[in-house]
């Protein structure tokens, strides 16, 4: 009915391969970084973790904003207070979670004998860090995929998804390295 | 010649009226909030009840014609209502509420219809007395003085909330020679005005009660 295949084409395929393009940018910094990683193994397991929680959050937070568009409890307004709640509730969760996975994937990794080189702080540290700025980077591009879905009216799924999942990709890594560089 | 039709054209364009334009406007999406949109169908459908009596009241064509342009855009706003809902729409709980909402919606649209039906009445040639249809409504204007014992003494309308618990809406406040008629939330009610209110004979008893002192707080 609504969604044929040429449909489907036709929105996806523009935005998709855009998207492709940048995760091949994001491609080539993990590997100008490469030696860096492989002197410490257990970042090149968490760069997944890394990116897939950023991205589900920035998803998450967009649908939720678009929703609340349509509804109308949240304004077209980059001061509205409802949306900051959304924000802080998104950061929080975020925070969360990755101290969470730090340690779970820091234990993983020790029963693994991948080697280690690298205390639990430090880290539970680095990927709360990481996570943190990439949240605030993903939230601020979800708020604006999701005001300019109600705008025009596309599909919040199809647009603010592949959007700040891309988005959030390419920047977890940079941050990553960003973050590894400091300490 | 050519100069001459288009004009034609234009002229008859201008002799439509504003509903027939309104009808054939075309529905498609905008970005306007659920809540705007039903903030505006909620006044709509109070002002046409308004103006629909207003027209039979004074044989008005011009406030039926406008009645009919509030109707055709409500049928409009009831579309553009639906379309949003489902836009918004994620989870099974908001879909519920949502159906509430919409509920809502249709009734508006609904009363907005029923207005425009009481307009007909124009059309009819020996129409029905007005003051018999009038007498034997279920809301009726009432005239209330505000003693100054009473709690509601340099008070805003909107803080007593008069309309949400009685239900009686302040169509006029009179002071002394002064008429305020249409007071909004912010008008501010004074000791000895006589107001001039619509609403049901319950209401007007637990609004008089009140204005007279002898109840201390609407409920």
């Amino acid at each position: 009915m609504i969604y044929s295949w040429k449909k489907i084409v036709r929105y996806g395929l523009p935005l998709l391969t855009l998207c492709i393009l940048i995760e091949l940018f994001a491609g080539q910094i993990l590997q100008s970084g490469q030696n860096t990683l492989l002197k410490i193994p257990i970042y090149l397991i968490s760069i997944p973790v890394i990116n897939g929680v950023g991205g589900n959050i920035g998803s998450i937070l967009g649908a939720r904003l678009a929703s609340g568009l349509h509804v109308g409890y949240i304004n077209l307004d980059i001061k509205d207070k409802k949306m900051h709640e959304n924000l802080i509730t998104s950061l929080l969760m975020g925070i969360i979670t990755y101290t969470v996975l730090a340690i779970l994937i820091y234990y993983i990794a020790s029963f693994s004998r991948i080697t280690m080189g690298i205390s639990l702080i430090e880290f539970v540290f680095v990927l709360l860090a990481v996570g943190a700025l990439l949240i605030c980077v993903v939230s601020v591009v979800s708020i604006f995929t999701a005001f300019l879905s109600f705008k025009k009216g596309m599909d919040p799924d199809d647009f603010i998804a592949p959007v700040v999942t891309t988005i959030g990709d390419t920047m977890g890594i940079i941050f990553l390295f960003l973050i590894i560089g400091v300490a | 010649m050519i100069e001459k039709k288009r004009r034609n054209i234009i002229k008859r364009l201008q002799r439509t009226p504003k509903w027939k334009k309104e009808e054939f406007s075309e529905i498609e999406y905008e970005p306007t909030p659920v809540k705007d949109l039903l903030t505006e169908m909620k006044d709509i459908s109070e002002l046409i009840i308004d103006l629909a009596y207003s027209a039979v009241l004074f044989d008005n064509e011009e406030i039926a014609e406008e009645v009919k342009y509030l109707e055709v855009r409500m049928d409009k706003l009831n579309y553009d209502i639906r379309i949003m809902a489902m836009m918004a729409a994620r989870t099974k709980e908001d879909a519920e509420q949502l159906a509430g909402i919409l509920q809502v919606a249709q009734s508006a649209e609904k009363i907005s219809n029923t207005a425009g039906d009481i307009v007909l009445i124009l059309k009819d040639k020996n129409r029905p007395t007005l003051s018999r249809i009038l007498s034997k409504a279920d809301e009726k204007i009432f005239r209330i003085k505000v003693f100054s014992n009473s709690k509601a003494c340099k008070q805003k309308i909107g803080n007593l909330k008069i309309e949400t618990e009685t239900g009686m809406r302040i169509i006029a406040i009179r002071r002394e020679n002064i008429w305020i008629f249409n007071p909004q939330s912010d008008a501010i009610l004074m000791a000895n005005d006589w107001l001039i209110a619509r609403g049901t004979d319950e209401g007007f008893e637990d609004l008089d009660k009140f204005l007279k002192g002898k109840l201390r707080v609407l409920e």
